[in-house]
């Protein structure tokens, strides 16, 4: 047995342990007396399954998830599915502690369970807390939940714009202050940390020095939020490494000959240009919404400035869902643009002469043109669906998404095979029960 | 078919308000509140704010799930059904940002946690008002 498989299975028995003590733990904060918990066990979960008529590629929950719906399997679970538990600990009226554990189909293909948040709040005043250890995420308007199924009205927040910085988590300090404006109440929220979530495919992504800044002013039954985050950030994949690694050799080769240095040249620089290594990357986002009665409205607007393979892009959507009794219909609309760039790579009319690096300097520019294409994702869907809210804690979802791609992408899919025709478009209906417990 | 459906519901749907308990917010008449806004009172409610607006703390206390007094509150006053207001605190609990109101068994019991604790805010009957209480909304 490996180190990693025993401290999986660790975390394995850990967390089903937690859930049993859970199911045998009464709700802490319906107790009728003056006591404040000492210690809470809640959790959140989904159940879901999506199925994509796109069968050269996969549906799929982001960057993290390896595969899904469409190629890999007709009805995948997968996409939607997950089980978070939480402990929360208060060890004295201004310290507290909270872990939670989520299970979710992952980069490595299995559902192990993982750290999502582990951290100790101090809360110097009713309006003004530190957090330090591992906490959220704030880029989004839903970033607080967008795991918890059950406090959202989409089976998952629209991928259009939350695919732009799919990090949730982040290993540091975090700050919030909120402060009375009239009547409304606006909070300030500031963190700066690392994070370092592992890829499918061996591939990792390393943020350093990610800072964010991020307003929130509620108003009645309006919130509009503002944020702001930047990083330096390594990003490996197994594909573009090889790509990378190729024009380097390629360059260093051809620079060698005489009379082909120039040629050597282009391929070194590229290999310099997308080399994905401390690139700063920066996110602006704006959003708002109108929760009351039957109606709720949501619009956000993201703009990512890529850097290397990921292009500049923006994203949007709107939302708005009307409730009739337990049943809440809703509608999306959801646009996301990246800048559409090209290299014209190495000359292979200098290589010419001799033919069989020509036909690699071609190869190598196709593979340079691919990764650019791939990191230039563009598409807008439309999505219909209802929440039912059948019994206690307990919602039933149903979603319709149309997807349409734009020309040379593959939009929001992951696991691209092959024979994918880039463009088209891509039907998928999911279902899914969200619950609280 | 379908008006006269309408005018019917239209029609029960006020008996119903008419019949139903008219709700209020109240303190301790020992606090310094005397009043506060529909949205400072969801603001309290929803966990956004922890003061009343002269920067007393603030500590919402609630009524049992089941109670038609607590109902009433939040259709009409907060703005939200039930399953509205689960969704709202599944939110903040699964951050640590906060907890939902602590919930009293009684109408008495919430009404005698106010008299006791001139931070605590609740809502009661209006018929149960005397000069122990303040009524801050509405």
């Amino acid at each position: 047995m490996k180190h990693s498989d025993i401290f999986s299975a660790v975390r394995s028995a850990v967390i089903a342990a937690v859930i049993i003590c859970g199911a045998a733990v009464p709700f802490a904060n319906a107790a009728d007396d003056a006591t404040k918990p000492i210690f809470a066990l809640r959790g959140f979960g989904t159940l879901g399954i999506v199925h994509s008529s796109e069968k050269n590629a996969d549906f799929t929950s982001g960057f993290f998830e390896p595969n899904g719906a469409g190629y890999t399997r007709s009805w995948a679970p997968g996409v939607d599915t997950k089980l978070g538990v939480q402990a929360d600990a208060r060890f004295s009226d201004k310290l507290t502690a909270v872990l939670q554990l989520v299970s979710q189909h992952q980069y490595n293909n299995t559902y192990e369970p993982r750290v999502e948040w582990a951290n100790l709040k101090y809360q110097f005043t009713p309006d003004f807390d530190i957090r330090l250890g591992r906490t959220v995420t704030t880029q989004f308007m839903v970033s607080d939940s967008r795991m918890v199924g059950y406090a959202n009205l989409w089976i998952r927040p629209p991928r259009e714009v939350y695919g732009l910085v799919p990090l949730t988590n982040k290993d540091g300090i975090d700050a919030n202050y909120r402060f009375a404006v009239g009547e409304a109440t606006n909070s300030v929220h500031v963190s700066y940390g690392v994070a370092n979530p592992k890829l499918p495919d061996s591939g990792t992504v390393k943020a350093r020095n990610y800072s964010s800044l991020a307003n929130t002013l509620n108003y009645g039954p309006i919130t509009l939020r503002a944020s702001y985050s930047w990083g330096r950030v390594h990003l490996n994949t197994p594909g573009t490494d090889a790509l990378l690694d190729g024009l380097t050799q390629f360059g260093n080769t051809v620079s060698a000959i005489p009379g082909f240095a120039p040629a050597g040249r282009q391929a070194l620089n590229l290999a310099n240009k997308y080399r994905f290594q401390n690139k700063p990357l920066s996110f602006l986002s704006f959003g708002a919404s109108y929760d009351r009665d039957e109606w709720l409205l949501m619009a956000e607007w993201a703009g990512l400035n890529g850097a290397s393979i990921l292009a500049d892009s923006t994203a949007w959507h709107a939302t708005a869902g009307y409730r009739i009794g337990t049943f809440t219909p809703y509608l999306t609309v959801a646009r996301l643009r990246s800048e559409k760039r090209s290299e014209t790579g190495i000359s292979t009319a200098a290589l010419a002469a001799i033919p069989p690096l020509a036909a690699t300097a071609a190869t190598l520019n196709d593979g340079v043109n691919r990764a650019l294409a791939g990191g230039a994702p563009g598409q807008k869907s439309l999505v219909i669906g209802v929440r039912w809210d059948l019994i206690k804690n307990t919602a039933l979802k149903a979603q319709y998404d149309y997807m349409i791609l734009d020309s040379m992408s593959s939009g929001r899919l992951g696991n691209v095979q092959p024979n994918f025709q880039p463009g088209g478009k891509v039907n998928a209906i999911s279902f899914a029960l969200d619950f609280i417990f | 078919m379908s008006a006269a459906v309408l005018t019917l519901y239209l029609i029960t749907s006020a008996i119903t308000n008419a019949a139903s308990a008219d709700v209020v917010a109240v303190v301790s008449a020992k606090s310094s509140v005397t009043s506060l806004t529909a949205y400072q009172l969801t603001d309290i409610y929803l966990g956004r704010s922890a003061r009343f607006p002269d920067g007393t703390e603030a500590i919402p206390c609630d009524l049992a799930e089941n109670s038609p007094l607590r109902e009433e509150f939040y259709t009409k006053i907060i703005g939200k059904s039930r399953a509205q207001i689960k969704a709202h605190w599944s939110k903040l609990i699964f951050t640590g940002r906060g907890q939902p109101p602590r919930e009293m068994a009684t109408d008495a019991g919430a009404k005698q946690l106010v008299t006791e604790n001139p931070n605590v805010i609740c809502y009661i009957d209006r018929s149960q008002v005397d000069n122990s209480v303040t009524v801050l909304f509405p």
